[in-house]
């Protein structure tokens, strides 16, 4: 796997290559004299495009660097609208989702792009495990208030963050009602990134110290058609990820429709009336498939209380 | 009235060329505090925002706080100047000098504040390579920007004058003197050049007021325009307007008080001019509390599951109980029943009760920031009592702390070289002359 | 060549069968998957017979068996999941006898272990067809396979199911299961988005029926919804460019502000100027 995202950040280059070449195409059209010979570059559909050789040399190496950032990141997955269904009767608190979101990007132990909240809705009702992700919202109030447009939303759904224009002002985390941005407090540790020269703001790497990062649905793997870890690695299948436009989602082992899954389990949003419009749906924890205390398993007496305490 | 004008000089001249012992060591105080604090900015900036009290619930802490404690302050001068200057209120003058100079110092020191807030200052410049017009921020960076400019405008067409007289005054030193002939830009009490500082003083004293108001609004936008309880509330900009005010006054009451009796201006600064601004405290101070009391108690009387957590934490005496009392008891009624029972009211107790107030207002902002942040939708449950609860640690007092101390030192400085009194304005009204006294034998 | 080879496997089985009573068994279960494209995959799960553990790096050969005649078809080793598996076989290349049965024969053996099985397969051909009557849509299959004499005949009891495929794996739309003449049909759902034009990849599979194996045919039909993809709003609170009212409104409000800055900064020029 780890190979695979490699080979997809230096895939990244290309693409982004391609990008400022068409752009200088289109800023110094008329200065260039064609060589005739063609160089094949992958564009950003995952089209092979021939570009004449001349336009190769125009890209300025100071802005090209932003600029295959710019590319790669802000393109959509073409014709995609990503989706995620949580199904929140088959969740035991495992915690096998944040250790592999953790390792997929090289996380430390103590920062938690997806969290499991112990929850209750009503005083009588009952308790129940709450994997709470990025809510990719189609109204990100997140977005909204960036000043610098590091957060951006695209067209296949995703909220996404460039952290290479992040300046830090933490102005999303306030915004973000579901608590989801995390800060990097500490220099973070990043992976070594050799042959990995062009880092792109769809794997969320290198991490930068006092920047804001979230969980951003693995944009790499999605656009290579894979899905991300966390629902992979679900003993139970508790998430299933999709594509709206196809009406299908996966959880690893099944396909369902979508549509059908949700009117058939009456799927919910989180917090509808906050206007937010999420791209993460939630089955209610009915036909539990474990007891809610089955999650208490891995925590300390500390851990039990204070969830219990916080219980809304 | 040139008699006039020597004899608040003279006033007024210890102030100016203050070289006392008390005045060394009070600089050196300040100063002291200030290199502690960019001791801590410098440990902050090379270590991280790790050694702040901030973590990822709680990601804005006192620095917002005063950040808003004296973008307020700010605000509060201009519209307190302006509204004595359109009064054509006759005690106004060294109110408004202190206003004015209030306004711009904090106009500058709160912004600061913010970048304390930020992760990368050295992308700053990215505010303006990738400005986003939809982000609250942005608003406020334009806004503080155009803000502090007509700031200084404003201000500075309130000193030309006096420039122009104390350039003339040999007991200055020689560089002193330039100095001020140079600011004085060559005004010498010709017709149309009292006509025009007439009708540009007019045009900021009318344009202020609005960018005050506008301003300040978006000060509380940064607030308002999240789903958080506490802060998404239409009432936020008149409440922050009023807020501003408030406080303004009672830090220009302090003030007055301090110069007053330090450099003896009883003939000058007189008890009227406190009884008035205590009047002022009523009135803001009653608007404010119905603010603060409308606030609270919708939240309240409807219970919304995330408000009422809010409102639970606010109240329990537990957590911020004591600290809601505080800014309710000592920041509205207590000014309010002090300065509104006449039996009460001297100079001593407004003084006393304003600076309660000032005090209440930091602390009030300081309920509005953290609270609201620790209130989050989904409960936090981390264990780590440092994630979940926010309290400041020494670095972040410490920049606060210098904050206070160069507000203190560039005020002294500034009325060291201005004066506190403003000597034409003063002359003129003491001798009922109009303002600009010969705008109107001017055949222009 | 071909009596070579034979009379070589012949001894080399000879050798196997004489060798076993030291070697410890193999439990193989093979399987048969011809896909869209008439490639054939052959793949086993081999485990030895005592602990019932999987076995790894053994080299096995796939044979085709008809009657006395036999084709290696290839080798492949067992991997760490016990899986063997030889995939990209030409059709043609498969021996079968008049009635299209097919027989494999997987065959590993080293010094510890040894064991082979083998499968035998029924070739059937599954056509897919689509017609609408009044204004239902159906798509309907035809299992044909051969009888003993060579003639085709319709296959009874297949159970085959339709799937989409999407992005993540394929969708199930529904099954039907042959009658005697290998025909059955069923409703298409109405409802299923395919590309921007509707085009939909519908495949017809036979998942493990222990006669005729696995098989799939793919069949492109223009009865899915299109697809539009809308593109996001341009000027919205979120997108990069901000909605006109507010860049109108901040252009007046700061025009208003500076044109009297300015104002008053002339008037100041004016002062300085009538000083002089």
């Amino acid at each position: 796997m780890e190979k695979e995202r490699r080979n997809f950040i230096k895939k990244g280059a290309a693409i982004g290559a391609t990008g400022a070449a068409g752009l200088m195409t289109w800023m110094a059209a008329e200065d260039v004299n064609e060589t005739g010979e063609k160089v094949k570059l992958l564009s950003t559909n995952g089209e092979i495009i021939e570009v004449d050789k001349a336009y190769l040399k125009m890209a300025s190496v100071e802005n090209a660097e932003q600029m295959r950032r710019d590319l790669i990141g802000r393109e959509p997955v073409p014709g995609r609208k990503f989706i995620m269904v949580v199904d929140l009767g088959r969740c035991r608190n495992a915690k096998k989702c944040i250790i592999a979101c953790q390792k997929m990007h090289y996380l430390a132990e103590d920062k938690e792009w997806l969290k499991v909240k112990l929850l209750k809705d009503s005083d009588a009702g009952a308790p129940y495990w709450f994997p709470k992700l990025c809510m990719h919202c189609d109204n990100p109030p997140c977005v909204k208030v960036c000043p610098v447009a590091a957060t951006f939303k695209r067209e296949d759904g995703l909220v996404l963050i460039d952290n290479d224009k992040c300046i830090g002002c933490k102005f999303c985390m306030v915004a973000c009602p579901y608590s989801t941005r995390v800060f990097n407090w500490e220099d973070p540790e990043n992976p070594d990134m050799e042959g990995a020269e062009f880092p792109s703001t769809e794997t969320s790497l290198p991490h930068y110290h006092n920047t804001v990062e979230k969980c951003d649905f693995c944009p790499d793997m999605v656009r290579m058609g894979k899905l991300p870890d966390c629902v992979t690695v679900c003993p139970n299948g508790v998430f299933y990820f999709g594509d709206e436009n196809e009406d299908a989602v996966t959880n690893g082992d099944e396909t369902v429709r979508l549509s059908a899954l949700l009117k058939d389990r009456a799927g919910y949003r989180y917090m509808e009336e906050l206007g937010t419009k999420p791209r993460v749906y939630y089955l209610p924890p009915v036909n539990r498939m474990f007891p809610v205390e089955r999650g208490y398993r891995d925590l300390s007496e500390e851990e039990i209380n204070v969830m219990k305490d916080q219980m809304k | 009235m040139k008699n006039t004008r020597e004899k608040i000089f003279e006033a007024i001249l210890p102030s100016m060329r203050d070289k006392g012992i008390k005045f060394k060591l009070w600089n050196a105080f300040l100063i002291a505090i200030i290199l502690w604090g960019l001791y801590a900015l410098w440990i902050q900036v090379t270590v991280g925002h790790i050694v702040t009290g901030m973590r990822d619930h709680i990601v804005w802490g006192i620095y917002i706080v005063n950040f808003i404690f004296f973008i307020g302050l700010g605000y509060a001068g201009s519209v307190i100047a302006a509204l004595l200057y359109f009064g054509n209120i006759k005690w106004r003058t060294p109110i408004v000098r202190v206003a004015t100079v209030m306004m711009v110092i904090s106009t500058i020191i709160g912004p600061i504040y913010i970048f304390m807030e930020i992760g990368r200052l050295d992308r700053i410049h990215h505010l303006f390579i990738y400005a986003r017009l939809q982000s609250p921020i942005m608003w406020d960076v334009i806004a503080v920007i155009t803000y502090l400019i007509g700031c200084i405008i404003f201000f500075y067409l309130r000193v030309i004058r006096d420039f122009s007289f104390l350039s003339n005054k040999e007991i200055f030193s020689g560089f002193r003197q330039k100095l001020y002939r140079w600011l004085s830009i060559g005004y010498c009490e010709k017709p149309e050049q009292n006509r025009l500082l007439k009708q540009s003083n007019d045009i900021l004293g009318v344009l202020i007021v609005p960018i005050a108001i506008l301003v300040s609004s978006i000060l509380s936008w940064i607030f308002g325009m999240t789903l958080r309880p506490g802060w998404h509330s239409s009432i936020f900009g008149p409440y922050f307007v009023l807020a501003a005010i408030y406080s303004g006054i009672g830090v220009v009451v302090v003030l007055l008080y301090i110069y007053r009796s330090i450099y003896k201006l009883e003939a000058y600064i007189t008890d009227t001019h406190f009884k008035y601004l205590g009047y002022a405290i009523i009135a803001f101070g009653a608007g404010y509390g119905y603010f603060t009391f409308s606030e609270y108690f919708t939240d309240w009387y409807t219970s919304k599951e995330w408000n009422a957590r809010l409102i639970e934490k606010l109240f329990d005496p537990q957590q911020y109980g004591w600290a809601t009392f505080f800014t309710t008891v000592g920041g509205i009624l207590i000014p309010m029943i002090v300065i509104g029972i006449p039996q009460l009211r001297t100079t001593k107790s407004t003084v006393v009760v304003s600076l309660i107030m000032v005090i209440a207002m930091w602390v009030k902002r300081y309920l509005i920031i953290i609270p609201t942040l620790e209130n989050t939708l989904v409960p936090m449950q981390d264990l780590d009592p440092v994630v979940s609860k926010y309290s400041a640690t020494w670095v972040e007092w410490a920049l606060v702390s210098a904050s206070f101390a160069a507000f203190a030192l560039v005020f002294t400085w500034i009325m060291r070289f201005v004066g506190i009194i403003p000597i034409y304005t003063s002359s003129e009204l003491e001798e009922g002359a109009r303002i600009y006294s010969n705008v109107q034998t001017s055949s222009s | 060549m071909k009596i070579a080879l034979t009379t070589f496997l012949t001894l080399l089985f000879a050798g196997i069968l004489f060798a076993q009573d030291e070697k410890i068994g193999l439990d193989i279960t093979l399987t048969y998957t011809r896909s869209a494209d008439g490639s054939v995959t052959l793949q086993a799960e081999v485990y030895d017979e005592e602990e019932y553990e999987p076995v790894t790096d053994l080299e096995f050969q796939f044979i085709s068996v008809a009657g006395e005649e036999e084709e290696v078809l290839g080798a492949a080793y067992s991997d760490e999941n016990a899986m063997v598996v030889l995939s990209g076989i030409p059709f043609e290349k498969i021996l079968r006898d008049m009635s299209d049965n097919m027989v494999f024969r997987l065959v590993g053996e080293n010094d510890i272990y040894s064991g082979f099985s083998e499968l035998q397969i029924r070739h059937v051909e599954l056509s897919v067809n689509f017609k609408i009557e009044d204004s239902v849509k159906i798509v309907s299959v035809d299992l044909t396979g051969k009888d003993e004499d060579g003639e085709t005949v319709g296959v009874e009891d297949g159970e085959v199911y339709f799937f989409v495929p999407r992005l993540y794996g394929d969708l199930a739309i529904g099954d039907v299961w042959t009658d005697e003449d290998g025909y059955d049909q069923m409703r298409f759902p109405t409802d299923i988005p395919g590309d921007e034009s509707g085009n939909l990849t519908v495949i017809a599979r036979i998942t493990e029926s222990e006669d005729f194996g696995s098989l799939e045919v793919r069949v492109v039909k223009d009865w899915g919804l299109p697809t539009m993809t809308e593109a996001l709003d341009e000027r919205e609170l979120w997108s990069p460019n901000a909605p006109l009212w507010m860049v109108i409104t901040f252009a007046i409000l700061i025009t208003g502000v500076f044109v009297h800055y300015i104002w008053v900064i002339v008037n100041l020029y004016r002062v300085k100027k009538l000083g002089r």
